[in-house]
């Protein structure tokens, strides 16, 4: 044990270096970091080197050193807590390099406030500063969405309505892309994947994405948005990653207050130094809303605190811990005015994260940046419902097969019930990276390889109601425990290549990079659910010179699915024997039958991604990104319906019933009719398909010094396609049956959905350093709308009974008329073309313009405004398939302003 | 002082003016006259002339002019520029008919009523009428049975929410003789009563497109309706009135026929009223359509005609109901006129002027009203001697026809077979 306290002194405690070349062709690269205005040295910055994934941290005179750097021209760069990070390329070896930074603040010349392309990664990741966080006033991580290249804002900041993160699909309704996306805080995700709270409640986002309302804004330093081919690191998503960087470090107190309509936040925090050379970050971050400050009938409340211990100890190693804690209250209920009040629907959500990470950047040639993290969340939700429930029906609630006797329910009640659902998550991540670099500096390779393991499990009681004999729902709901559930376990291992290859004796130009992985993860290992998953990625790109880059990604992710599919309730079938009333008697008798639900041949949800993309510059200060991809989702989560059951049971007609010593009785021997249902057990399984192309642009056209005056154009054109690859099952034409006795089988993806848009936002962004003023005006547009629903039901490929499915024969398509299938003809179940089947919609152009203003009144005091829709565009405008107008951007105007103090 | 007054006086004199020069009735644009020919079926006599009420209905105020034609013509004075909608209606005893239409009237014993099919005319000069406007008038008989009562939309709780699964229908013997329900269809004519119907030119075809369709049971004789008594249909037969829930409702315990179908919803169908046989569902058209009594305000059409007739009736497709060329279209049965019995065509209040005819005029030349709460009910003619209502059947709902609304506070119009409410009594006339 004391030797490897002593390695580790060794390792992470090495003075600093007299001379920085050293024999095998690296050198140390030694910074000192100050202020720039102070010139006062600056502790506790990260000075990295992205490309080989090396870094330092300064220590109370400002210095770092990165030993074993290869010999060559390195980007250099700096960040540190309240100033704007630093960057300059350096030679190695070389002298001492001497960073001044300057304090971030509305009065510098290069304020960002529009989402910048991370330049370091090979990936195509949108990154989003504090600045442009403050300017955009953003009150939830979903606010910053809209500076990716084409999204464009539709709707007032809200806290009412939960929202998760998508990533490059045109349909809204896409739980699957949500479900996929990753959220991760610090390197750790957010897991959705125990969530379970279906029943009762505001909302329920299980099955979706994480709601991002419960993250606040004001603690994050910066988000990076994986658009494109993810690393190899990340894993358990399918669609994008959603990366939140917090704040750590040393700073003032910060106090915020938006007023929006409908939203106010506040915040307060503060970065303490701890210790010798850590800090101790806590945030605090209330915020309420409501759908209309006019009323009271939807509520949000959000509570959200956090303390980030940060701990550099001495220039090659670093620790963090972060406490953070969740209290959310989701409320919407009837107006006190109403004649029914004491009728609500009510999510409270009480959680916590424990989180710590450690990383070590070494001397040794395999240990170069070795990092660990480690995570615990727990979450109690509570879902519950109150309504006034219309009853007069049968109540059946059996647990058990067989028939039982039912019960009349009130004809009116108020029913009460909820889920409480406690999920827990776990993490546990281990990641190395070393170099090894050919000694002519023209062939570079980082590896990155790690190894990881998840857990999500859910012990909650589950689904509740608050009187059994007055349930929430007059359908049949049976509740489970959720702590019967297995946990979810997931181990995954990955391996990655970041690559520079220099086609010149220089070293530079021209180049190809590349990040190249793979990932290979496993869930439920040695269980009977066990799968796994490879994921290949490659990210690559040539650039003949320095303004000039084309590249090209292949990727595949792969998502995992939650506990609710992988163990899904079994299937309950409730049939009616006898229901028969008399006079003020009843007599209800039904039969329930339980199937086994589990999923069969459940895979991982996979997605298939292709990027190609160019990026050049023209004129000093500009960049253009111009990016085609194309996203295909073949096997997305959704149920399956191809397993059908017939059921056999007994009905007995009312008239048979008879009324004996006061009470309802039937001829249990002599049923009147012995009849049969076919039963859909629907299992979960990977038959939802979503494939979406597109373009997207992202030009920063440069700044004109004159004025000070920055132009952004940025957005895309996309496509979304979307169908599931079940085949469609149909009742024949004209039946009345309420007991399916006979379905027709059309052919997988007869329904079919296609939607496009083109969108664009120009930003001009006016700084005056002078006064430190900046306003951002967005001129953003909805070009192209266009969707079309496309439905080929015409001839069934078979039909299904009690035997079992029949293919429909060649002969009997010849005559369908002569075919008649349980009283029902082919001919009549042939349906033509429809007029409309292939009949598109599309609308015109809608234009908005949005004003964001942010003044520095004084270095402690800061003053921002914001005014969605400024023209008050509220245009009447008609599809082309309807001359009947429609309102649009009809709720879409707000305004609000934001006063932070720094003390 | 004085000079004051007398200026004030002046101005005051002269504003007066001014305020009863602008009182001043302005002339409003008038067609002198306007003509109407009405034209008679086919196999009345070529020296037959109609003599029957023309009226001319203003769309934009739904003022209503109504003269009596003479000589197959009838002629409106001073008629103001605008939108009409021109119809006729009259009726013909039995002797007339005879006389006037010797060749088609030698089986029918009883009166007719002669209905147009609605008209439209824009008259915004005095061009537009310098031609008779062209109506066609159509013959039919008066039903034996008619529907007398539609409560088709249901009504509110206590706490304002909706209730409408008490809804029912009333058949009513009008006649003198017994009459079977035994095997009576009763459906519901396909469309909205908030728009048109999607099939062109309903209003003068021969069939009336049906959606859903239940019958009655019954081997021929087992259901006799006596003269001036009349058969219920309801969606649920039972006591819907509950002191603490519903009040505003209706007890259909007593219902001859309950809609009761095994499976169906339990929300619209929660129990099957064991004392009360249950109506046959024997058609939708579409998997998708509410059961009978599912929807709202639907228009109902009562005809007669054998099973195997009915089964043999090919469905046709609803106009625009392809529209997704799958088996989400509607397949309607075509009912002719001849088969039907009975229809009220109807509107939801407010879309008088939306709502255009769902059945053909010689079945219903006009529609009655149907709404939330409310019930519509048939008008009594007269009585016979003996005490029997005979209820009003021109085949011209919106004249047959009056609705009433019901309150929390006073259900009693919602009970069935009640015949002594003032609005449905002869020369009761509805506001």
């Amino acid at each position: 044990m004391l030797t490897v306290v002593r390695i580790l002194a060794i390792l992470f405690f090495l003075p600093f270096p007299k001379t920085a070349p050293d024999d095998s062709g690296t050198a140390s690269v030694m910074v000192t970091v100050e202020d720039k205005k102070a010139s006062s040295p600056l502790q506790g910055a990260v000075v990295k080197i992205p490309e080989y994934g090396l870094w330092a941290v300064t220590d109370e005179k400002g210095r770092a050193v990165i030993r074993k750097v290869p010999d060559g021209k390195v980007k250099l760069e700096c960040s540190i807590l309240g100033y704007v990070t630093s960057e300059l390329t350096v030679a190695v070896p070389g002298p001492e390099v001497r960073l001044k930074m300057e304090e971030q603040s509305f009065s510098i010349e290069d304020v960002v406030v529009v989402a910048t392309r991370d330049k370091n990664a090979e990936s195509t990741i949108s990154k989003i500063g504090r600045q442009a966080i403050d300017h955009l006033q953003a009150t939830s991580v979903t606010d910053l969405l809209q500076l990716l290249p084409g999204n464009i804002v539709t709707s007032n900041p809200s806290l009412t309505t939960p929202s998760a993160f998508t990533n490059r699909t045109l349909d809204k309704y896409d739980s699957n892309n949500a479900f996929g996306a990753s959220v991760m805080i610090d390197g750790v995700p957010v897991s959705n994947n125990a969530d379970m709270n279906t029943k009762g409640g505001v909302h329920s986002t299980a099955g979706g994405g994480v709601d991002l309302r419960s993250i606040g804004t004001d603690d994050i330093e910066s988000v990076e948005i994986v658009r494109g081919i993810p690393s190899a690191e990340y894993g358990d998503m399918s669609s994008g990653a959603l990366i939140i960087n917090s704040r750590a470090g040393i700073s003032d107190l910060k106090l915020k207050a938006k007023i929006f309509p409908g939203v106010r936040q506040f915040y307060a925090g503060k970065g303490f130094k701890a210790g010798r050379a850590g800090s101790l970050n806590v945030n605090l971050d209330y915020a309420d809303g409501k759908s209309d400050p006019r009323y009271t009938t939807d509520t949000y409340l959000r509570a959200l605190a956090s303390v980030l211990w940060t701990v550099n100890a001495g220039r090659n190693a670093s620790f963090t811990t972060r406490l953070s804690t969740t209290n959310v209250r989701d409320w919407s209920g009837a107006d006190p005015s109403e004649v029914v009040r004491d009728v609500w629907k009510s999510t409270r959500e009480n959680g916590f994260t424990l989180t710590h990470s450690g990383k070590f950047s070494t001397p040794l040639f395999l240990l170069r940046n070795l990092k660990y993290d480690l995570s615990f969340s727990w979450k109690r939700s509570d879902s519950f419902t109150r309504t006034l429930v219309t009853g007069g029906q049968p109540l059946i609630d059996s647990r058990t097969e067989g028939t039982f006797e039912a019960t009349m329910l009130p004809r009116q009640y108020y029913g009460e019930g909820g889920t409480i659902g406690i999920p827990m998550n776990g993490f546990a991540k281990i990641g190395d990276s070393f170099n090894l670099n050919t000694r002519s500096g023209r062939f570079k390779n980082r590896f990155n390889l790690g190894a990881e393991y998840r857990f999500d499990g859910n012990v909650g009681p589950g689904f509740t109601n608050a009187n059994p004999a007055l349930p929430l729902q007059t359908s049949p709901y049976r509740a489970r425990a959720f702590k019967d559930i297995p946990f979810l376990h997931q181990i995954a291992a990955y391996a990655e290549d970041n690559f520079s290859i220099s086609l010149s004796g220089s070293g530079e130009f021209p180049r190809i990079k590349g990040q190249a992985g793979v990932r290979w993860a496993m869930i439920q290992p040695g269980m009977g659910e066990q799968m796994s998953s490879l994921s290949p990625r490659l990210n690559i790109s040539f650039s003949p010179f320095g303004k000039l880059s084309f590249r090209a990604g292949y990727g595949i992710s792969e998502k995992v699915p939650s506990l609710l599919m992988l163990y899904p309730d079994v299937s309950w079938l409730d049939l009616m024997n006898v229901n028969a009333s008399k006079g003020d008697k009843y007599l209800g008798v039904y039969t329930t039958r339980i199937f086994e639900h589990a999923p069969k041949d459940l895979r991982p949800m996979r997605s298939e991604k292709v990027e190609l993309g160019v990026d050049f510059s023209l004129w000093k200060g500009s960049s253009f990104s111009l990016i085609a991809w194309r996203d295909d989702v073949s096997d997305g989560f959704s149920s399956r319906n191809d397993e059908w059951i017939p059921v056999v049971f007994n009905r007995w007609a009312a008239s048979s019933v008879t009324e004996e010593g006061g009470v309802l009785v039937y001829d249990k021997v002599h049923p009147t009719v012995v009849d049969t249902t076919l039963f859909c057990n629907s299992r979960m399984s990977n038959t939802d398909v979503h494939v979406s192309k597109g373009v997207e642009f992202d030009f920063n056209l440069g700044k004109i010094r004159a004025t000070g005056t920055s132009l952004f154009l940025s957005g895309a054109w996309a496509e979304t396609e979307y169908w599931s690859s079940n085949e469609v099952y149909e009742e024949p034409r004209g039946s009345s049956d309420t007991y399916r006795k006979i379905l027709f089988i059309y052919p997988a993806g007869a329904r079919k959905n296609l939607n496009r848009s083109m969108t664009a936002s120009l930003r001009v962004v006016q700084s005056i350093p002078a006064i430190a003023f900046v306003v951002s005006g967005t001129i953003q547009a909805s070009l192209y709308n266009y969707s079309k629903n496309r439905i080929d039901i015409e001839t069934p490929v078979a039909w299904q009974d009690a035997e079992g499915r029949h293919p429909v024969t060649a002969a009997q398509l010849a005559d369908p008329s002569a075919v008649l299938l349980h009283g029902y003809s082919l001919a009549d179940n042939i349906y033509p073309k429809g007029a409309y089947s292939d009949r598109a919609e599309s609308w015109p152009s809608l234009w908005t313009v949005n004003l964001r203003v942010t003044k520095e009144v004084s270095r402690r005091f800061n003053l921002s405004f914001y005014v969605n829709n400024l023209l008050f565009s509220q245009p009447w405008q008609s599809s082309s398939i309807s001359s009947t107008k429609v309102e649009k951007n009809s709720n879409f105007f707000s305004f609000g302003f934001e006063i932070s103090l720094n003390l | 002082m004085k000079k004051s007054i007398l200026i004030f006086a002046a101005a005051a004199a002269f504003a007066g003016a001014v305020v009863l020069s602008s009182c001043e009735r302005k002339e409003i644009a008038t067609i002198p006259e306007v003509t109407v020919q009405v034209n008679l079926p086919e196999g009345f006599s070529s020296s037959a002339v109609y003599s029957g009420e023309v009226s001319l209905t203003d769309k934009a105020t739904g003022k209503v002019k109504t003269v009596k034609a003479e000589n197959s013509v009838a002629v409106f004075k001073k008629v103001p520029y605008g939108a009409y909608t021109v119809t006729a209606s009259a009726s013909l005893t039995n002797e007339e008919f005879k006389a006037q239409a010797p060749e088609i009237s030698a089986s029918v014993t009883a009166g007719i009523s002669l209905n147009s099919n609605p008209v439209d005319a824009v008259l915004s000069s005095n061009e537009d009428a310098s031609e008779p406007i062209v109506v066609n008038v159509a013959w039919s008989i008066p039903s034996s049975l008619v529907i007398s009562r539609i409560y088709n939309f249901g009504t509110l709780k206590l706490d304002n929410k909706a209730y409408n699964i008490d809804k029912y229908i009333e058949i009513y013997n009008n006649s003198s003789e017994t009459q079977y329900v035994d095997g009576l269809y009763l459906g519901e004519a396909y469309g909205s009563i908030v728009s048109a119907s999607p099939y062109a030119n309903i209003a003068t075809g021969n069939f009336c497109y049906v959606q859903r369709v239940v019958r009655i049971p019954g081997n021929g004789t087992q259901y006799p309706v006596e003269p001036g008594k009349s058969i219920v249909i309801a969606q649920n037969a039972k006591n819907h009135i509950d002191a603490e829930v519903i009040t505003n409702t209706v007890d259909l315990s007593g219902a001859d026929f309950e809609c009761y179908v095994e499976g169906a919803l339990a929300s619209q169908f929660p129990s099957d009223n064991a004392d009360v046989p249950n109506i046959e569902e024997v058609f939708g058209a579409n998997k998708n359509a509410a059961r009978f009594f599912g929807g709202q305000g639907t228009v109902p059409v009562l005809f007669r005609m054998t099973e195997t007739l009915f089964t043999a009736l090919n469905a046709v497709l609803a106009p625009g109901t392809d529209a997704y060329g799958d088996a989400y279209a509607y397949y309607c049965k075509p009912i002719a006129a001849s088969d039907i019995l009975d229809a009220v065509d109807g509107f939801r209040v407010g879309f008088e002027n939306r709502g255009g005819p769902h059945v053909p005029a010689v079945v219903d030349a006009s529609g009655a009203l149907f709404n939330q709460k409310n019930i519509t009910l048939r008008k009594i003619a007269y009585y016979t001697p003996d005490g029997r209502a005979v209820l009003q059947d021109t085949n011209n709902s919106s004249k047959d026809f009056v609705i009433v609304e019901s309150t929390n506070d006073d259900a009693s119009i919602l009970v069935p077979r009640k015949y002594d409410v003032p609005q449905i009594q002869p020369g009761y006339t509805a506001e």
